[in-house]
């Protein structure tokens, strides 16, 4: 072999130990970076975009709860979001969040709710197109119970003037007790 | 072992007996031809080309499908970026589909490729009804801000606006069989002169929200379905009411078999047969009712879903009726003996 050739090998010899080297210290950063991230990820937890827990409490927009035939019977949200009714959704008229009940053809049946805006907490129980039942009470106080159907109505309500109670069918004050109307906002 | 023939013999009959089964009506013998599956919630629209060859369905599911109506196979799987969809229509020769959703844009399909053609745009929230002129160049919509919008659906033009009562939008909408009249439904029907732009009635009536709408082949008599309950049949030149309808029954399933509530709930779907002599309704009762048109005379009725119909179409020769209902199916009635 000739000194030629001996100095060759050295030389691709030392350019090998140069890659070796440098392909360790990358290897050496990138399990750093890796395990730092599993410490971080452990001591922090797992960030989500839709749910996180801290001491054991679930912290969520919302929750959907379905049926065998995947339809939504039970949501609880804020804000929850527009009705479905008979299989298309119309304006709520207002920003609610709470729970709501749907039946098996997803139709909104129930609501138990606090508003937006103006801080009514109220509890509706629906047909399958119509509301009829609403029990609410202000911010203020008064709470009121409604049942309606059609043009038949009866509200019972309490306030700080009294209690009241009025029925009505069609045009017709059945009763009310006493004489002055109930107020619902 | 040798088997006897007669053996052989009653197996043949037992399974014909067996498979003929689901197209049976148990309620009163009628023909149910076909159940067609797809939808993975439930359908909320249903149309049917002019030749009858091809049915279109949208639904809760976000998706449009497009239907052999002969065979129900599955033809082509629409998507938008809607994530509901509330009412579908072929144009005129089923170049294109147009169908609306709870994205607030009416969108037109090439019916052959399935591309979103255009979306239309301008409505305030969203339409839960569309309806399309006879030569299927026109599509209206109603916007929540209680107008109607009318787009040409051949071009990206601004809509033509029919001005309602503000705030007061409506679910319904129908065309009338010559284009002229375009009826509106609120509580009460606006009927609107389309070439004037114009109102020329109201048909006041419904207690609550009208669901749907149709006219009659001949445009002579409008039927509207409602919240309310009821079905009224209206006389369109004389703009007066012919007759109403209380559809009783309310069908559900219990250990011994469906039953049939004795009440009344919302009426979602109405459609006249191709030579005006039948109306067809459904709705919340999960039935399927054949009326004479002209007198309002109960004929028959169909069973076999298990939700709210929400929409009907009758085949170009009256043979056929296709139902669409949020239990995820279509179900195909064979009317002719």
């Amino acid at each position: 072999m000739e000194d030629q050739d001996v100095k060759n090998i050295l030389n691709s010899i030392e350019k090998l130990k140069l890659r070796n080297s440098r392909l360790t210290r990358a290897l050496t950063a990138s399990v750093s970076v890796l395990t730092l991230g599993i410490i971080a990820l452990a001591v922090l937890g797992v960030p989500s975009k839709t749910a996180f827990t801290a001491g054991g409490v679930l912290t969520v927009r919302g929750l959907v709860v379905v049926d065998g035939n995947g339809v939504e019977r039970v949501r609880i949200e804020a804000p929850l979001p527009d009705p479905l009714v008979l299989g298309k959704r119309f304006p709520r008229g207002g920003v609610v969040s709470g729970i709501l009940l749907s039946d098996e053809e997803g139709n909104e049946r129930s609501g138990y709710v606090t508003s937006d805006g103006y801080p009514n907490v109220f509890f509706t129980l629906d047909s399958l197109a119509r509301q009829h039942v609403l029990f609410i009470t202000e911010p203020q106080g008064d709470p009121t119970l409604r049942l309606w159907d059609g043009t038949s109505v009866s509200t019972l309500s309490a306030g700080s003037d009294g209690p009241g109670l009025k029925l009505v069918a069609g045009e017709k004050t059945l009763l009310e007790i006493p004489a002055r109307k109930p107020a619902i906002k | 072992m040798k088997m006897p023939r007669e053996f052989f013999g009653w197996i043949f009959i037992m399974s014909m007996a067996y498979l003929s089964v689901p197209f049976l009506n148990a309620q009163d013998g009628s023909p149910q031809i076909g159940i067609w599956k797809g939808h993975d919630s439930g359908i909320s629209g249903l149309d049917l080309s002019q030749d009858g060859t091809r049915l279109v369905t949208c639904g809760l599911d976000g998706t449009i499908r497009l239907w052999d109506a002969h065979t129900g196979r599955t033809l082509r799987v629409l998507r938008s970026r809607e994530t509901e969809f509330y009412a579908v229509a072929f144009s005129h020769t089923a170049k294109f589909i147009v169908a609306t959703g709870d994205k607030g844009e009416i969108s037109v399909f090439d019916a052959q490729s399935g591309k979103t053609v255009r979306e239309l745009q301008g409505l305030e929230g969203w339409s839960v009804d569309l309806a399309l002129s006879p030569d299927g160049r026109f599509a209206a919509a109603w916007s929540m801000d209680g107008h109607i919008l009318i787009w040409d659906i051949e071009a990206n033009a601004k809509p033509c606006v029919l001005a309602g009562d503000p705030g007061k939008w409506g679910m319904s909408l129908a065309w009338s069989p010559d284009g002229r009249i375009l009826a509106a439904g609120r509580v009460s029907i606006t009927l609107w002169d389309f070439k004037k732009g114009t109102r020329s009635g109201e048909l006041s009536g419904h207690k609550d929200f009208i669901r749907n709408m149709a006219f009659s082949p001949d445009g002579r008599l409008l039927a509207s379905t409602g919240l309310d309950k009821t079905v009224r049949v209206w006389e369109i030149p004389a703009a007066r009411e012919l007759y109403t309808l209380r559809p009783e029954g309310f069908v559900h399933p219990s250990t011994i078999g469906p039953v049939t509530e004795p009440i009344l709930v919302p009426l979602l779907a109405v459609s006249f047969s191709p030579d005006g002599k039948t109306l067809a309704t459904a709705g919340a009762d999960r039935l399927v009712r054949l009326w004479e048109a002209e007198t309002g005379r109960f004929i028959r009725s169909f069973q076999g879903h298990a939700m709210s119909v929400t929409a009907l179409a009758f085949s170009p020769d009256g043979k056929t009726l296709y139902s669409a209902s949020l239990d995820k199916t279509i179900r195909v009635w064979r009317l002719a003996r």
